[in-house]
């Protein structure tokens, strides 16, 4: 053979964290309880609604009277933006020991075969709260610190401060309800 | 009581509705109060309303700051998901109260966002109704759109029904796929046979201005409908003492220039 196959320098073979992010934002979560004495929890598990790509039809009165229609091709992966082939989606919470059903959603997270990247699709309000006014709230993370530094700053953010704070004046006030009505139950003589 | 009475109310950030407020509740014999937009003192309110002799505790909708929600003191109401546009509750343990606060209708960017928040409802509520094994769903709020747009009435996404006979159906099966109906009894507040003509007056340059829409609504799970009271569902224009509506009957904006919707479901045994 005349011809050599050189590819120094063209592919890249240095170590890539390629933990799951759902396992890495696991992480992070398990931290929560510790941090609001145990008042606040975070939670990732699997989420199969619609996030699909999809048609649509703008219609208004037009529909009621059966004129004028169009349709309009709506690509989600426009927006959420291509992750391979098998998707795995996600939606990650905040729930409370004060009230057992509770849950504050967060965020959806969206990853392909290989891990990364992973797209975000943020609530609004704290997309705004992240990453200011008129931010876009899908957010995508190619690797492992970004995922991380993602989670930290929602968590972190106004928004969800506000929350955990809120939740944490409820269950106080729920605890000193309660023990004002074990206070309050007058002992049985009989 | 024979049943639950509901008021939902779009306040328009006006923080001197509470004495309103308080006549809207006292005076429609109200349990469970929905409200969008409310920006004033619900401390307030539920002093005023405790000070009329009607006790009434916040039900926690941390995280949707869009919804507020009072209960009647001793009526379970259980939170559960919340999200910036949805409250869900599950009152008594076995009626889902989903209370939403859509986006608006104004800015055309807003009808896909809207379009996967309401998908996103659809499928928290059906996931609840699994868990709970209950269809016992009401969905009420500003949905910003009217009954007769698409989205209130796509299977894809509310299914609402202004037909109880085609809506006691309860599913269609479309492309091998199961959808859910909603009954939608708001579809009876359109046109000018009775007024109101809406809860929300706009006029507008866009080709499609119906100048009236009827963007708060209630909708319910067809097996509720015989314990919808047909003759509770009211747009409210007034109070004893005040008139809701401007010289012009449209919404005053200085009070809101949503009106307020009341609807009462009578107990599930009551005959």
């Amino acid at each position: 053979m005349n011809k050599d196959l050189n590819l120094s320098g063209m592919l890249d073979f240095s170590e890539v964290d390629l933990t799951a992010p759902d396992k890495v934002i696991e992480e992070i979560l398990a931290q929560l309880p510790e941090v609001t004495q145990n008042i606040v929890s975070g939670s990732i598990v699997k989420y199969d609604g619609h996030v699909t790509s999809y048609t649509t039809t703008r219609t208004s009165l037009a529909e009621v009277v059966g004129t004028i229609t169009m349709e309009k091709q709506i690509d989600i992966q426009d927006s959420l933006g291509k992750c391979g082939e098998e998707n795995k989606k996600f939606e990650c919470f905040l729930y409370t020991s004060g009230y057992t059903k509770y849950k504050y959603r967060m965020f959806f997270m969206k990853y392909g075969i290989a891990n990364y990247p992973v797209q975000f699709t943020l609530e609004e309000s704290i997309s705004r709260s992240v990453q200011g006014p008129n931010s876009n709230y899908i957010v995508t993370c190619n690797k492992r610190s970004e995922v991380e530094d993602l989670i930290l700053k929602i968590l972190t953010s106004k928004k969800v401060l506000g929350v955990m704070q809120e939740l944490i004046r409820i269950y106080q006030a729920k605890k000193s309800g309660e023990s004002a009505e074990v206070t309050d139950t007058p002992v049985d003589e009989e | 009581m024979s049943g639950m009475k509901y008021l939902f109310w779009n306040t328009h950030k006006n923080k001197c509705i509470n004495s309103i407020l308080c006549d809207l509740i006292i005076e429609n014999y109200i349990s469970v109060v929905i409200l969008a937009e409310y920006a004033a003192d619900i401390d307030n309110l539920i002093d005023l309303l405790h000070c009329c002799g009607v006790s009434m505790q916040r039900v926690p909708t941390t995280g949707c700051d869009r919804i507020h929600i009072l209960g009647m003191t001793g009526i379970y109401i259980e939170p559960q998901l919340q999200t910036d546009r949805s409250s869900i509750q599950v009152i008594k343990q076995n009626t889902i109260l989903c209370c939403v606060h859509l986006n608006s209708q104004i800015y055309s960017d807003n009808i896909d966002r809207r379009e996967i928040d309401i998908e996103q409802i659809i499928s928290d509520i059906l996931n609840l109704e699994k868990e709970l094994n209950t269809k016992n769903t009401i969905i009420v709020g500003d949905f910003n759109i009217n009954p007769y747009d698409k989205s209130c009435v796509s299977a894809r996404y509310f299914h609402g029904i202004p037909i109880y006979e085609e809506a006691m159906r309860e599913s269609r099966t479309i492309a091998g796929k199961e959808f859910y109906m909603f009954y939608n009894p708001m579809w009876n507040f359109l046109g000018d046979f009775c007024e109101p003509f809406g809860t929300y007056y706009r006029s507008s340059s866009d080709t499609v201005n119906p100048y009236w829409n009827v963007y708060d609504q209630v909708i319910i799970r067809p097996i509720l409908r015989k314990q919808f009271v047909d003759s509770s569902l009211k747009i409210i224009t007034e109070t004893a003492t005040i008139s809701l509506l401007d010289k012009n009957r449209h919404p005053d904006c200085d009070i809101s220039d949503h009106l307020p919707i009341t609807f009462e479901i009578k107990e599930a045994n009551h005959e």
